[in-house]
């Protein structure tokens, strides 16, 4: 291969030198022997190994199938893609009418972002989340672990108490209602104190500690394989008030989003954000808008949108890949996040063998 | 928590859930300032970094991958090993949320601080979160800084009666403070306790208070209140009022000072945030994530706030849009009149 050896990932430091002594491409390497590279550019001979080492990994990486240092690009056919979806579950939010229209809940290996003005319900959003991402399987959850990143300190754990108390209570009542053996010996397991334990909890007070976080983030969860929903609540408070160079902020932002949804896709977990909504002033009115800026607007894949109209509080799905926009009320009460119609959670929690996430097909009547 | 005050004769006290808000970042930013020596990188690589002025995490943390391979002539995955050994040195400690149960559990008394109303202490757990800000809000004469005062007679309370034993710093930016109210409501709140007086010296002893006039001393006294909270044992802070310097030095019709005004409120805030956690004591201006909506009407009378009931009309709605109607007229009243609510407007 006639590849340039600027393009190699080697520091900076020896690209010059080998370019000094004439190397340009891969292939001027070839044959050489470390000891002699390492006399000719005046290096050690271990940097030298590394050099070699390099370059012959990068070339032999594009014949062979993976490598084992850099992650391979993964190729799948649609009909692979799509079997995996359904595989994966998606974690609840027990509001039934939430769940439908974000298809069946909040998804896995996508960034979801739930935006809304302080108060309206995004930590208690987020509460009821990590709650339920450890609902048992035989019960419509995903049986797995919760991390939360708290940027802002409003995780209170008598909250949490509440909600999972809510949960488990709820789940007795399907066991006991159900004939499902299999039901009733998950939640023998499925406790309050078991919830608490598998809620991983960090508490960034700025965005250094926040990126420091992240960038831990990938071994975390590679000695937690159970760990199926990230949340950071939230994204946006660091940024806004620390730092005023905002091109810096973009670019932390948008490598943080990378790394997020590298993670992602790699564990298998659900990563959602909490935003804060800023006044953007127009000629004639001002609006509220998500913060963090336009270009943050792409990062996520999911947007909710929460707000008040009147007395009632409204979740709009403002951006999503698969599922049409939609809004739907809903109310915080004392056991958690629920829909608006009945104070109990949601009544269509489903039993074995109906997915949760298929919803019903209707004929689109605006002929859209 | 945001209880917010508002006068509809006699008043409202709104008490409010979950806020995502002001809050949090630690102004000190102890782990962003940590050097870099004292990470585990190798020396040789420090004073490198060093002359480029990169000497603690902050500004390690803030490169791309690219400019480290540039300034530490290292490779790739050197980087990122480098990026981890530094992230490992600044991130923050994992804890679950069983441990935090079982912290909080087994120091009961110390993790509420109650109010001595007792329906919206059961509407708040317990009473005002010990760690966290509580703002109280509400248009003038509505008896923010009767409630103040209120509180910090109650801190100094031994713990059996329901206080905080300890002393209480009470920033006044309005030189709204009066000692003698202060005595007034200990002696007409808990006359048994308050007959002898030594306890009433002991007990206005333990209340300092500082007068600050403008912002930057506001924020100076903020800054500089941890060795103070050390020296005297301070379990309560009440910061009276955050709005009214605000208002006074920043005209937000002129350009640019809304965002330096902002600035300023949440270092302030980022400040006694962190004071709050570090320390456990409950302050008097945030919010916090507990109690769903509830409203109580409230007199003021001698022996401070009193609670007259609930009100269920306006359950679940959000203070913020409702009309905030002022009071006409004063009256301290000793009776206890019981008034027709006003409809709220949606």
């Amino acid at each position: 291969m006639q590849r340039d050896l600027g393009s190699f990932p080697l520091p900076p430091a020896l690209r010059l030198k080998l370019l000094g002594c004439g190397f340009h491409s891969a292939g001027d390497l070839s044959g050489v022997r470390a000891s002699g590279l390492s006399k000719e550019l005046g290096i050690s001979r271990e940097e030298a190994l590394e050099v070699l080492q390099i370059v012959r990994r990068e070339s032999c990486g594009e014949e062979s199938q993976g490598s084992g240092v850099q992650l391979s690009v993964r190729k799948c056919t649609a009909l692979e893609l799509l079997e995996e979806e359904h595989a994966q579950g998606s974690v609840i939010t027990f509001s039934s009418a939430l769940d439908e229209i974000l298809g069946g809940g909040v998804p896995i290996a996508k960034i979801t972002e739930i935006c809304g003005a302080p108060g309206v319900g995004k930590t208690q959003l987020s509460i009821q989340l990590v709650v339920d991402a450890q609902i048992p399987e035989c019960f419509g959850g995903l049986d797995g672990e919760s991390v939360y990143i708290d940027t802002e300190g409003s995780f209170i754990v008598d909250r949490v108490v509440d909600v999972a108390q809510a949960a488990v209570h709820h789940c007795h009542l399907i066991a006991e209602s159900g004939q499902d053996p299999a039901q009733r010996q998950a939640v023998q397991a499925f406790s309050v104190s078991s919830i608490l334990s598998r809620i991983y909890y960090f508490r960034c007070h700025d965005y250094v500690e926040l990126l420091a976080q992240v960038h831990l983030l990938a071994d975390f969860l590679a000695e937690h394989p159970k760990v199926r929903i990230v949340v950071i609540d939230s994204i946006a408070f660091p940024f806004r008030h620390d730092l005023t160079d905002l091109s810096l902020r973009t670019r932390l932002l948008n490598g943080l989003a990378q790394q997020l949804i590298g993670l992602a896709n790699q564990h298998g977990a659900a990563v959602v954000l909490t935003n804060q909504m800023t006044t953007r002033f127009g000629p004639e009115q001002s609006l509220l808008v998500p913060a963090l800026g336009e270009s943050w607007g792409h990062t996520a894949t999911i947007r909710l949108i929460l707000r008040w109209e009147g007395k009632l509080r409204f979740a709009s799905l403002y951006k999503s890949p698969s599922q049409k926009e939609a809004t739907v009320p809903y109310q915080i009460t004392s056991l958690g996040f629920r829909d608006v119609q009945s104070s109990d959670p949601s009544p269509t929690l489903p039993d074995n063998g109906t997915n949760p996430r298929k919803r019903p097909r209707t004929e689109d009547q605006d002929g859209q | 928590m945001q209880i917010y005050l508002q006068a509809n004769c006699p008043g409202n006290s709104w008490v409010r859930s979950p806020q995502a808000e002001i809050i949090s970042a630690a102004r000190w930013q102890n782990m962003a300032n940590k050097k870099l020596k004292r990470t585990g990188l190798p020396s040789d690589l420090c004073e490198r970094l060093s002359k480029y002025q990169i000497v603690n995490c902050q500004d390690f943390l803030s490169l791309s991958p690219l400019e480290l391979m540039r300034l530490t002539g290292q490779s790739v995955q050197k980087v990122s090993a480098l990026a981890k050994t530094v992230s490992k040195a600044c991130a923050p400690k994992m804890v679950t949320a069983l441990e935090m149960k079982t912290e909080r559990c087994s120091q009961p008394s110390t993790a509420f601080f109650p109010t001595s109303l007792a329906e919206l202490d059961e509407v708040l757990h317990g009473g005002l979160a010990c760690g966290t800000l509580t703002e109280v809000t509400g248009p003038s004469g509505c008896g923010k800084t009767q409630f103040c005062i209120m509180l910090s007679v109650l801190a100094t309370l031994p713990v059996s009666m329901g206080g905080l034993d300890g002393a209480v710093i009470y920033i006044d930016t309005e030189s709204a403070f009066s000692a003698e109210r202060l005595v007034e409501i200990a002696r007409c709140r808990f006359p048994n306790y308050f007959c002898a007086e030594q306890k009433l010296i002991a007990m206005t002893n333990r209340i300092h208070l500082y007068r600050e006039l403008t912002c930057l001393d506001v924020l100076k006294r903020v800054e500089s209140l941890e060795d103070d909270i050390i020296l005297n044992g301070v379990k309560l802070i009440v910061v009276d009022s955050v709005a009214s310097v605000v208002r006074k030095e920043f005209d937000t019709r002129l350009q640019g000072n809304l965002s330096e005004r902002s600035s300023l409120l949440s270092s302030e805030a980022a400040t006694l945030k962190y004071l709050a956690e570090e320390f456990s004591i409950p302050m008097i201006i945030a919010k916090s994530p507990l109690a769903p909506f509830a409203v109580f009407i409230f007199t003021i009378q001698n022996s401070g706030l009193v609670l007259q009931g609930e009100d269920s009309q306006l359950e679940g709605t959000d203070p913020g849009l409702q009309p905030i109607r002022v009071r006409s007229s004063f009256d301290y009243c000793s009776g206890l009149d019981r008034p027709g609510l006003t409809q709220a407007k949606p």
